[in-house]
């Protein structure tokens, strides 16, 4: 008996571990392609999420939803609000933040990770505060009729509009990305780069512009996550991005670090994994283990990626250079 | 034999970086590897010196094996090196690069904590040491400067003073002229030298000046495209038909 | 004139001496005076700790700092302490987060590792006497009244080999790989703390879940029950000397055990870890071991302060571990000098002072100013929204101040003095 209401439940559980997923692989990809270019994690990346999250849902709060557009084109108008604000944060962030760092010789590794966390305790506290002024704190994204509607595939598996517009969205961003990196003469030269910083400058790619163009284009892309996930979990705070900041860099670890499949591969695997164990940990367990320590599984699997496979499932064995 | 590399080989993501190269190092002796860019000599040594470990073959320093030995205890053990691109401590001072190398060395348990009087000798016979190592190099007068500060050349010195300090037996030095003035190349030729015949350190050298190499090499070993090429004296080498094909093209 | 007046060894010490002198005397007003307005006690206690340390300056005579330093902590604080247990909180707590510091800046100082989950290995300790020291256990293991007062101090060993134990755990797996990786496991780690506090009360309670756990047992119980009888002084203002006492020697005992350590072989090789790794291995130096010994060290001096909060607290809760205090002891760290011991002392008081004294005492102006019904540029303080409240600013200061001390000034307010090593000719070894 147990066990039936168990496999009722997994078509249902991988559908929206497939929905978390691609919101981390889309995050993921920030810290990839920031990790490809300057060999540095971007703390302050996942607010850079929660800014274009915000960002978003106000938009469609105040100026969208009054409008009579199809649902589809209020969200596409805040997707592309929201990407164009994460992306100036995330530009605002490499210029006053990380650059002054870099063009100061010998400031060591351990300089741009603090610099990065201090940054992004400003940006979660400057939009806590900004909220707060009005008044708020939590803010929900605006109930729309249309994404709630469902298409019931089969007894088991009801598919929700919303879910099918974050694949559908998802999968495009990360297709265009894709595209842009391998398609793209900017792709070549950001990939040039990642390769040799000093070769690809030798041969005429300024590799300050590749440097910014990582940035803005990784928070372009998280700042339309930030309104995908405002999407999926109704509501979205200014400590929103913390922890999805945590897994996507968990999901670029398990991928590969600086490989874009892999960030994505890794996103995806990560989002099902965590949405099975929030499932099946306390079914499995009568309760004993909660679904809270969905966490715990996702932080062990970090640990032993590291220890198995510490280039991660796509990612090359690269020598350091000595 | 001092040292022995039998058939050792490294390949990265499918290219075969060096493989199955002989390296056989005497006592006292200066062993020069050269060859084109690209040809495996880093690697080979980064092998030797247990940065990486090899895929194949045997690695065998007076009659030990060195395989699955760790970089640090491979140091300890009696074989040195230095970078090709420098790898100094640049934020310590020049002293205090050399002292590193004596770190393991010295008591650094809670003797060193308390500083016991026993402790305070030998740590006090490493700076002396340190100092000595320093002054062999040249470098005596600038030891209490911050490493960053030295020039180029003086920080190719400093490395050697640093591998000195490990006491080693057998010392690796890559490219140490790189870079450096006809001047400062003497100076490291006559260094070369007086390491092997005062110290009764083995050397192996990686150059290109073919000059150096002469004035320098008991033998040769010539690299290509991770293979040895030819090995021989240097008189013979610098005759060898294979090895002028593989430097002109 | 005045350069060559302050130039002098003689004139520096008896200056040092009076400012230190000068503070004190401040303080005393101060405290017996009743004055509560905390910009005022802020900044006569950043008097005091600047003063103290303008007197442990290479110039100052040894006698006179050990003087100055001991009288002012064993002396008069404890003393001003008694009557204002408000003063001797923020100086117990400065002792506790220099500590902190001090074990945090061994891991991201020395050795160059960015820990992002130092208060895990706080929380770590806290709990062991938190759930050993109280009646937690009682209802699993029927009959456990939790372990008497007394036994506190065989704990304190036990909850810092705990915490550097699990340390080690962390650090094993992550070591290896590049350090960047340990910031984030660290704070994955930090996560996991949290989660695992939040929700161990179920199915057997051993945290006391978001609850936290109540009435932990006083180590000093007795011992103040038994002095306050002759010397009339409250049990409670006893209690809670002796847990400013017992911090600050432990601070005093880190504090030297850091400094001797980074003056050894260890500390050259950490230090040489720090400046290139694959350079340090090279010269003989085990660097996974040295990284190991590094954190599981700083956990454990964590660890122990955790028992020490958890016994001064007599209740703990998930809310005192969370991320911010991780960061919390980062900032002061950055603040007083990567890398620099007394450095990150100072860091410390200040950002006690700071977050303690300054931005609790806006708040109670501002709350103040709402009482009152004032205005300002038209719009009444009355209606300004609870969430703005200045000591809700805490992680806004924090950020700012570690971005701009990393761009402008990476060193810190005190950064490191690295001591000389001269050789002796006459040495026989």
């Amino acid at each position: 008996m147990e066990t039936s209401i168990g496999w009722q439940l997994l078509p249902m559980t991988l559908a929206d571990g497939l929905s978390l997923g691609v919101m981390y692989a889309i995050i993921a990809l920030g810290y990839t392609l920031v990790y490809g270019v300057l060999g540095l994690i971007n703390f302050a990346h996942s607010e850079v999420f929660m800014v274009g999250g915000i960002v978003g849902v106000e938009l469609l709060i105040y100026v969208l939803t009054p409008t009579s557009l199809h649902p589809l084109i209020q969200l596409a108008l805040a997707l592309l609000g929201a990407g164009f604000a994460a992306a100036a944060v995330a530009w605002g962030v490499e210029r006053y933040a990380y650059y002054p760092l870099r063009s100061r010789p010998g400031s060591g590794s351990l300089a741009p990770l603090i610099t990065g966390i201090g940054v992004s305790l400003v940006l979660m506290d400057t939009v806590r505060l900004f909220e707060s002024f009005f008044g708020h704190f939590e803010r929900p994204f605006p109930s729309i009729a249309w994404f709630e509607e469902t298409y019931a595939v089969s007894e088991h598996l009801i598919l929700s509009y919303k879910s099918l517009v974050i694949w559908g969205l998802g999968g495009g961003f990360l297709a265009l990305v894709h595209g842009l990196v391998n398609r793209t003469r900017w792709g070549l030269a950001l990939r040039a780069v990642a390769q040799d910083t000093h070769a690809a400058m030798l041969l005429g790619i300024e590799s300050r512009k590749m440097v910014v163009l990582a940035f803005v284009l990784g928070g372009f892309l998280a700042g339309m996550g930030g309104v995908l996930y405002a999407l999926q979990f109704g509501k979205i705070n200014a400590f929103s991005g913390f922890v999805p900041g945590i897994k996507a860099f968990t999901a670029a670890v398990l991928g590969g670090i600086g490989s874009i499949p892999g960030a994505v591969l890794g996103g995806i695997l990560l989002g099902l994994i965590e949405m099975l164990a929030g499932t099946y940990l306390p079914l499995l367990t009568d309760g004993a283990i909660g679904s809270e320590y969905k966490d715990i599984v996702t932080f062990l699997l970090l640990i032993l990626v590291l220890l198995c496979r510490p280039t991660g499932l796509l990612g090359k064995p690269k020598a350091e250079k000595v | 034999m001092l040292l022995e590399a039998k058939g050792l080989s490294k390949s990265f993501g499918g290219i075969h970086a060096v493989s199955a190269v002989d390296l056989y190092v005497p006592e006292k002796s200066i062993i020069a590897v050269i060859g084109p860019n690209g040809a495996g000599k880093t690697t080979f040594f980064n092998m030797v010196t247990g940065v990486y470990s090899p895929d194949a073959g045997s690695l065998v320093l007076d009659g030990e094996s060195l395989l699955n030995t760790s970089a640090d205890q491979i140091a300890l053990k009696g074989i040195a090196r230095t970078f090709q691109t420098i790898r100094i401590f640049r934020g310590m001072t020049v002293l205090e690069n050399v002292l590193v190398s004596q770190a393991m060395r010295v008591p650094h348990g809670l003797s060193a904590i308390f500083r016991t009087a026993a402790y305070c000798r030998k740590e006090q016979a490493a700076i002396n040491f340190a100092f000595e190592c320093l002054e062999r190099v040249g470098l005596g007068g600038v030891s209490q400067e911050i490493a960053s500060c030295l020039s180029y050349g003086q920080q190719r010195c400093l490395e050697i003073a640093r591998a000195l300090a490990l006491k080693p037996r057998v010392l690796l030095l890559d490219e140490p002229a790189a870079g450096m003035n006809a001047q400062e190349k003497a100076v490291v030729i006559h260094l070369v030298k007086v390491l092997k015949e005062e110290l009764g350190i083995s050397i192996v050298l990686i150059e290109h000046d073919m000059e150096m190499v002469a004035k320098l090499a008991d033998r040769v070993t010539v690299l290509h495209h991770g293979q040895v090429l030819a090995e021989g004296e240097p008189a013979e080498i610098s005759r060898h038909p294979d090895v002028i094909a593989a430097y002109l093209g | 004139m005045i350069r060559k007046l302050f130039n002098n060894g003689k004139n520096q010490t008896t200056f040092a001496l009076g400012a230190v002198f000068l503070a004190v005397i401040c303080n005393i007003i101060l405290a017996t005076q009743g004055i509560n307005n905390s910009f005022v006690v802020s900044l006569a206690f950043l008097l005091l700790v600047s003063s103290l340390y303008r007197l442990n300056s290479s110039s100052v005579a040894t006698w006179a700092r050990v003087f100055g330093v001991v009288s002012v902590i064993f002396g008069v604080l404890p003393w001003i302490g008694l009557s204002r247990l408000d003063y001797l909180d923020v100086a117990t707590q400065i002792a506790l987060f220099a500590t902190l510091a001090m074990g945090l800046n061994l891991v991201v100082g020395m050795v160059g590792l960015l820990d992002l989950g130092f208060i895990a290995f706080f929380a770590v300790g806290a709990y062991t006497w938190a759930i050993l020291g109280s009646s937690q256990l009682s209802e699993i293991w029927i009959g456990f009244a939790g372990l008497p007062g007394w036994s506190f101090f065989l704990v304190l060993p036990c909850a810092a080999a705990l915490a550097g134990g699990v340390g080690v755990l962390l650090g094993l797996p992550v070591l290896r790989v590049k350090g960047d990786y340990l910031a984030l496991v660290t704070l994955g780690f930090g996560e996991v703390i949290r989660v695992l506090l939040n929700n161990l009360d179920k199915p057997i309670n051993l945290t006391g879940g978001p609850r936290g756990i109540p009435s932990i047992h006083q180590p000093f119980a007795e011992l103040a029950t038994t002095v306050a009888q002759w010397s009339g002084i409250e049990n409670y203002r006893l209690q809670a000397l002796a847990y400013y006492l017992l911090t600050v020697l432990i601070a005093f005992a880190a504090a030297w055990v850091f400094n001797r350590i980074s003056r050894s072989p260890i500390g050259w090789a950490w230090e040489a870890i720090r400046e290139d790794e694959i350079a340090a291995q090279a010269m003989g130096i085990p660097r996974i071991r040295m990284k190991l010994l590094a954190f599981a060290l700083g956990a454990s001096v964590s660890g122990m302060m955790g028992v020490v909060f958890a016994a001064k607290q007599t209740f703990i809760s998930p809310d005192s571990f969370d991320f911010n205090q991780s960061i919390g002891i980062l900032a002061m760290v950055v603040l007083g000098g990567v890398g620099s011991l007394r450095g990150v002392v100072l860091g410390a008081a200040v950002m006690v002072i700071l977050n303690v004294q300054v931005l609790k005492g806006f708040s109670s102006t501002l709350a103040a100013l709402k009482a009152s019904g004032a205005s300002f540029m038209g719009s009444s303080f009355t209606n300004w929204p609870p969430e703005l409240e200045p000591s809700k600013y805490e992680r806004l200061l924090f950020g700012l101040l570690v971005w701009w001390m990393m761009i402008y000034r990476p060193e810190g307010l005190l950064p490191a003095k690295r001591p000389i090593f001269i050789r002796d000719d006459n040495h026989v070894a």
